[in-house]
């Protein structure tokens, strides 16, 4: 008797069971994809008449506080609310006048900057040349943030006055070839009736005032933004009135809500593995874009063995980039094969190699005399202490942890011996800064790795050297480029200064990863790439996107 | 004895804990692969190389799961065994000690039951290096606390118990009481602990590791799912390889601990054991053809009545063909060592066996109804109405949570509507009958010392002016002077009332003392029956008279000589 | 109950409860300063904090107030919190409290819920299954609720949205509002309702287990007491034995578990509210850790701390209400010195 009652019992069990397991198949069997949903969703920007959209819905992977520069920032974030002099960035071959109607460089250290007329911030207030002189002062000797070193230091901008109501002067410290490339395409403007009385930015929570095209109405922490279109933006109205962003920290719920249509967009670009499932779907496109950014392997230049050039190179050759992209993205982008900084970029040399060879890698070990004398399979420095060394990676990067115990065996074959370290990302971000590591795996992004006074600027701010210690040939370098006044010279010392670095780095590229973005097609459909900044951007909401992005009018 | 339903999922337990352990233990030497290695491309499908695929590596996942298995049963083992052992240290110390110690080490309970073990586990990671040990001291840190006050709480009613206060009085040292007596019967509690502990363990390294706070380098089944849900395995149709297998792992082995932690908590908690389902219509009861016959002055009869328990493959017969009866105003002395099966015969006449007791009888007549036939409605008026029970153990017969008044009230309106001032009118007259005064009816049965509650207990038999009562050792757990004037109470009860009475007790003397006839059962048999004095002075039989022959002189002589 | 009785043992209680409180503040605003790192990142971004030179990195924390000493800031924080002051936010740029007033009421929303919801089933199920012990719809019941007791909340929760919200398509799968909202109040708290759904029925199933599994123990417990026998004996009714003997004794452990678990579940929902980025207490806490933003982190502890003594001061004080062993102290020591009396009338 007993034997039936557990049978049933086994039996409703199993039921139960598998309608659980059925429920979640049902999961998987989306509609098999149509023919014409199915061919991609590249060069979206065909240019149709601008179909205009009420409302889209853009799922934020983080967040970024109240769009205050000083407290957090997210470029593409930014760039909605707050114009700057001359866009889309830096990182074009040749930005155009957006805030200013153009610029016009006196001397070697002197430009006048004519601002662009009828222009009004978000209140009502109308934009002057008043705003800019406060802001470009503000940045100089203000608190820091991530724009303030291209007034404060390269370049130095000494003096900003107004020669009359809508025409700033600008007067360098040494000579300032790069001001309107770069400075004045990346510094966004602040209203000074605003700014003026902020006692401390760094508590400033106010929604911001802008010029931009769009205006921050309501922002709840953690949760999401809402933005209504600036109807009056002097670069043509907005094609999308409303735009909220829900900020949805898990990768797994954005995409989820991707799918089931509770936003339009997301901005955490898609995975590889999640590619196929995402072109076949209905009314989903996929946008690729190739970002200004690099998965690097910063080497702690501070400490023995690393202070050694030589060394660094061994580093260097001993990464097996191709394998590791192959592996952990799945082949997508390209292996950081040509160095630091980013390839893409105008201003970076094109010539730049950083090849794969482990023989080379071992030799030039051999010849450093560091060797494997104990013959426990680790290299022993001249003083006895092994090549054993730490590598920190962040929890939240798990492709970087799996590269990073690629890494461990790749260095093993060399005979260096790597602990990978995982940390969680509060702590991994003081690690750059108390610079207590020896190998860590981070990201750098456009403004770091496309932007040339950046690179300069990061050999002096302690990112890929410090300052306060010396280095003969950088500094040669440095201060020949200083002394430069012809951008296109400037351009070529730069070129040597990444060939230099290249030969010993501090920075090893892992590799240049690629980004695309999913979004519903049905919904918007002119997202456009606009280097630096991926496809959400100012430009994509904007009629003449596509021009405007690559600055080609 | 332990249900069969509980066997049959303590051994399912057993059977998928099994299945684990050899998939942790020969596992890895099953599956061809190595974890560690990248074997294939990342994200391949099951196939024959790879049987559940690869990860966003290229590693075998059958063969992480195997390693994940021991990570797992090792954090989970590990924590586990840690959190209970300082758990119940701090515990038995805290409830032994008391006072200040006690305060104390609540204290620091309690603060540690405020922890937030988020920002523990950063803090202490950090400094410890993300690692297996990492997980297990967080665990362990947020589990110990718990442990300490539940073991805490069972050591404060042990403390009170008979055996440990007659240690400390003969002077027994602290660590010998602890560990001879708190301790041994504080194990059975542990061990249930510490399979729980087990289950908590590995549901909280999986939940840390999915949060992306354990170990990611270290492969157990939740930093597998963090894997899995941080490369989108939840919406490709991966998640049936990569997320279903280690989710089925966790589920499973939790629920193998779950199932042997309650198989092991029903075996060891006796007081777990003392319930079993009442079948609505009460025990097995089997009627054999009734003897005519009965005579209709015996108020009630008892007719060849059996009671067996099942035991292993056979029966136990707790009740081997007991027949008596009792005529009106008679009082039956029902006698025999504990194990004799009296009290069953009680259970048995009120009806109130329970399965698996399987009764039989050709008749229990009272007052011409067959109770044994009667629907259990029917028996349910008859019972505290008709046929009274004074149970065993007064000292918890009484609800702590009602009051003496409250409990006298159901027992009235069980058998019928009366108002408020009648009732409370019976209450107080019932309440001076058995020697209390009324305003003792508001006190709560804690508030009462032994004595008054057995009086309590009895004011609640007579409450409905019963024919007959049944009184199962009616003075169990009292003190000597406090028997005697329950006894003295219940015969002067009885001749004021003229009461029915069936007086169970193994104390021949004061059954001598009460009854009118007696019945002695030994091993669940009626080995003799007479009238009292027939009994205690001619009996020949064996067993009477060792039973007669071990009161001692001074007592036998003095009741007999002075009552009858 | 007299007020000497309150007053001594209510004081005695709070006395300790407040130096816990102490303790526990303490550590809290030690654990968050014993971890590596500090708020910069998160102004100025991944790639850029790494650019800050020192000197302006110093800066930072000057203007942050956080260069100042460890016993300063505790100073502060501790006089902070006796007048509710709790500080600014680093992250969120707002007091404390503001953040802490605008979270909380979606994590109790949550959380309150559930905790009836686990607790009524919990209950129900694990009394009706006591009484059939040994039957087979008590094995269903126990194997069932073990069963959805050793499945972790993280998976219930991706399940569920797995299949409700991306295939079905029914219910959301994050948040607590919809975003941007233009509808009516009754839209609102209707869409408040769709957002709570999946989140409740995580909590409730991963709760509902240990409700039952305690309250079907305890109510075996009571079943096999000997005054249930009595009360059994004296013929009371099946409605009576099961709810004013057994229930009401069983439950009494059970009210003390679903009491504490009160101030537990507010930290505890974290898994939750971040499968279904729900901007309660749990995830504030989780992002706070993460951006290591001391006020906040303090101000999460806080609540945390005061949830979980509130909860056991609640259990403590409440118990008596239904224990009345744990009340009459002034009642007792009248009775010991009036029991003479009463036996003498015997």
């Amino acid at each position: 008797m007993f034997t039936r009652k557990s049978f049933g019992l086994m039996l409703t069990y199993l039921l139960l069971l598998s309608m659980f397991v059925l429920g979640c198949q049902s999961n998987q069997s989306q509609p098999a994809p149509s023919q014409d949903q199915a061919q991609g969703a590249q060069g979206t920007a065909a240019e149709p008449a601008a179909k205009t959209v009420s409302e889209l819905k853009i799922g934020l992977p983080s967040d970024a506080g109240p769009i205050n520069i000083y407290t957090g920032n997210i470029d593409y974030l930014t760039e909605l609310v707050f114009d700057k002099l001359f866009s889309p960035s830096p990182y074009v071959d040749k930005p155009e006048p957006w805030l200013a109607e153009s610029a016009k460089q006196l001397d070697d250290v002197t430009w006048v900057v004519k601002i662009r007329d009828g222009v009004k911030w978000h209140d009502g207030t109308p934009f002057t040349a008043e705003d800019v002189k406060f802001t470009y002062e503000y940045y100089r000797d203000g608190p820091a943030n991530r724009h303030t070193h291209h007034v404060s230091e390269v370049p130095h901008i000494e003096k900003i006055e107004l020669d009359d109501p809508s025409t700033v002067r600008f007067t360098c410290a040494y000579a300032c070839p790069s001001l309107e490339r770069i400075t004045f395409a990346d510094l966004p403007i602040l209203p000074k009736h605003i700014w003026e009385k902020v006692e401390n930015p760094r508590k400033f929570t106010d929604l911001p005032v802008g010029t931009g095209p769009y205006k921050l109405v309501e922002y709840k922490a953690d949760q999401y933004y809402k933005f209504e279109a600036n109807k009056d933006y002097f670069k043509g109205t907005p094609l999308v009135d409303t735009l909220v962003m829900p900020v949805i920290k898990d990768p797994t719920a954005i995409f989820n809500a991707l799918r089931s249509g509770e936003i339009d967009i997301s901005a955490r670009p898609l995975p590889p593995e999640l590619e196929a499932s995402f072109t076949n779907a209905p009314n989903m496109k996929v946008a690729e874009t190739s970002p200004l950014s690099i998965i690097e392997l910063k080497l702690n230049y501070d400490k023995a063995p690393f202070n050694t050039p030589e060394f660094r190179n061994a580093m260097s050759l001993a990464v097996d980039r191709q394998t590791i992209l192959d592996t952990v993205m799945l082949g997508k982008g390209r292996a950081g094969l040509k160095g630091y900084p980013h390839p893409d970029s105008p201003w970076t040399n094109p010539n730049l190699s950083t090849p794969y060879d482990a023989e080379k890698a071992k030799s030039v070990m051999d010849g450093l005399k560091f060797v494997d004398a104990n013959n426990d399979g680790v290299r022993e420095m001249p003083d006895g202490k092994p090549l054993a060394f730490s590598l920190k990676v962040p929890s939240t990067e798990p492709s970087w942890i799996r590269a990073a115990e690629m890494l461990k065996d790749q260095y093993a074959k060399v005979g260096v011996k790597v602990t990978v370290e995982v940390l969680d990302s509060g702590t991994m971000a003081t690690v750059g800064q108390t610079r207590d590591f020896d190998l860590v795996i981070s990201n750098i992004g456009a403004h770091g790795v496309a932007d040339p006074d950046q690179f300069v600027m990061s050999h002096r701010s302690s990112y890929l050297w410090n300052k306060t210690i010396p280095y003969p040939e950088m500094d040669a370098l440095q201060k020949q480029w200083m002394a430069e006044t012809s951008i296109d010279k400037r351009k070529e010392i730069g070129f040597a200064m990444q060939e230099l670095f290249n030969k010993q780095p501090t920075s090893v590229a892992l590799f240049y990863p690629e980004e695309k973005f999913a979004y519903r097609s049905d919904r918007y459909d002119q997202w456009v790439e606009s280097k630096g900044y991926g496809v959400i951007n100012k430009y994509s909401l904007l009629p003449d996107g596509a021009k405007k992005a690559k600055a080609e009018q | 004895m332990i249900s069969k339903g509980a066997k049959w999922i303590g051994w399912t337990g057993v059977l998928m804990l099994v299945i684990v352990f050899l998939l942790a233990l020969i596992g890895p030497y099953v599956v061809r692969h190595d974890a560690e290695k990248q074997t294939g491309m990342p994200f391949q499908p099951p196939g024959a190389e790879h049987w559940l695929g690869t990860n966003d590596m290229g590693q075998d996942i059958m063969a992480e799961l195997v390693v994940g298995a021991r990570t797992s049963l090792t954090i989970g083992i590990a924590a586990a065994l840690l959190a209970t052992l300082i758990g119940t240290a701090i515990g038995l110390v805290s409830g032994y000690s008391g006072g200040w110690v006690d305060s104390l080490l609540m204290r620091i309970v309690d603060i540690c039951l405020t922890l937030p073990f988020l920002p523990l586990m950063i803090v202490i990671g950090v400094y410890m290096g993300p690692s297996l040990i990492t997980q297990v001291m967080v665990i362990t840190l947020v589990m110990w606390a718990g442990k300490a006050r539940k073991i805490r709480a069972q050591t404060l009613s042990l403390r009170s118990r008979g055996a440990v206060l007659a240690a400390q009085s003969m002077g027994a040292g602290h660590f010998y009481i602890l560990w001879k007596h708190i301790f041994p019967s504080m194990l059975p509690l542990v061990i249930p602990q510490f399979v729980q502990a087990v289950n908590v363990s590995i549901m909280m390294e999986s939940s840390l590791s999915f949060l992306g706070m354990g170990d990611p380098l270290s492969k157990s089944w939740g930093s597998m799912l963090f894997y899995a849900n941080s490369r989108s395995a939840f919406l490709t149709e991966a998640w049936m390889w990569w997320v279903i297998p280690p989710g089925l792992c966790i589920v499973i082995t939790v629920l193998a601990f779950s199932f042997i932690g309650y198989c092991l908590e029903e075996r060891v908690n006796p007081r777990l054991r003392a319930y079993q389902a009442a079948s609505l219509k009460g025990a097995k009861s089997a009627v054999k053809a009734a003897l005519p016959g009965t005579s209709t002055a015996d108020l009630l009869a008892v007719e060849s009545l059996f009671v067996r328990y099942p035991k292993e493959n056979s029966t136990m017969t707790a009740v081997d063909d007991v027949s008596f009866v009792i005529k009106k105003g008679e009082v039956l002395g029902l006698v025999g060592e504990s194990g004799s099966g009296k009290s069953t015969v009680a259970a048995a006449v009120m009806q109130l066996l329970k399965p698996p007791a399987m009764v039989e009888q050709m008749g229990i007549h009272f007052a011409d109804r067959d109770l044994s036939r009667l629907s259990p409605v029917e028996m349910r008026q008859i019972r505290g109405n008709r046929i009274a029970l004074i149970p065993q153990a007064a000292m918890n017969a009484l609800n702590p949570v009602m009051s003496v008044r409250e409990q006298l009230a159901e027992a009235i309106l069980s058998h019928r509507k009366a108002g408020k001032q009648e009732i409370q009118e019976r209450i107080d007259q019932v309440l001076m009958q058995v020697g209390l005064t009324p305003r003792w009816g508001a006190a709560f049965p804690h508030e009462l010392s032994g004595g008054m509650r057995q009086r309590a207990v009895i004011a609640m038999a007579l409450i409905n002016e019963p024919e007959l009562v049944i009184a199962d050792e009616p003075t169990t757990g009292l003190d000597v002077k406090v028997q005697v004037e329950i006894i003295k109470l219940l015969k002067d009860l009885q001749q004021r009332l003229n009461l029915s009475m069936i007086f169970i007790s193994h104390d021949l003397p004061v059954v001598l003392s009460l009854a009118d006839r007696v019945v002695i059962m030994n091993q669940g048999k009626i080995v003799d029956q007479g009238q009292t004095l027939t009994v205690a002075h001619h009996s020949t039989h064996p067993y009477t008279r060792r039973l007669i022959d071990s009161i001692p002189r001074i007592r036998t002589a003095r009741p007999l000589q002075e009552q009858r | 109950m007299d007020g000497s009785w309150f007053s001594s043992t209510f004081g005695k209680k709070l006395i300790q409860y407040v130096l816990v409180l102490a303790v526990a503040l303490s550590i809290n605003f030690a654990l968050p300063r014993l971890a590596p790192g500090d708020p910069l990142e998160f102004f100025f971004g991944e790639s850029t904090i790494n650019e800050l030179t020192p000197e302006q990195r110093q800066r930072a924390l000057h203007e942050l107030g956080l260069d100042r000493s460890v016993w300063e800031q505790y100073a502060d924080f501790m006089t902070g919190v006796f007048h509710f002051d709790l500080g600014s936010s680093i992250k969120y740029g707002k007091p404390v409290t503001e953040v802490l007033a605008d979270r909380l009421p979606w994590t109790v929303l949550l959380v309150a819920p559930s905790l009836i919801i686990s607790a009524v089933i919990g209950i129900v199920i694990g009394a009706y299954a006591a009484w059939n012990r040994g039957k087979r719809r008590d094995l269903f019941f126990l194997s069932a609720m073990l069963t959805v007791e050793s499945i972790p909340g993280f998976w219930i929760g991706m399940l569920l949205i797995a299949i409700f919200s991306v295939n079905l398509g029914w219910l959301p799968s994050f948040g607590a509002v919809p975003l941007a909202f233009t509808g009516g109040t009754a839209e609102y708290v209707g869409e408040i309702i769709t957002h709570m759904i999946l989140p409740v029925i995580t909590i409730t199933l991963s709760t509902v287990g240990g409700n039952f599994l305690l309250t079907r123990s305890s109510m075996l417990e009571t079943l096999g007491q000997d005054y249930v026998y009595m009360a059994e004996s004296k013929g009371a009714s099946k409605r009576s034995l099961i709810f004013n003997h057994a229930l009401r004794n069983a439950l009494l452990p059970v009210y003390t578990h679903i009491t504490m678990s009160l101030g537990i579940l507010v930290s505890g929902a974290v898994v939750v509210e971040s499968v279904f980025s729900y901007p309660g207490i749990g995830r504030l806490l989780y992002e706070s850790v993460i951006a290591r933003d001391y006020p906040m982190m303090q101000g999460v502890f806080l609540i945390i701390t005061l949830g979980v003594i509130a909860a056991n001061l609640l259990a403590d004080v409440t118990y008596p209400l239904f224990d009345p062993r744990s009340r009459s102290r002034a009642w007792s020591r009248e009775v010991s010195s009036s029991k003479q009396i009463g036996e003498e009338t015997a």
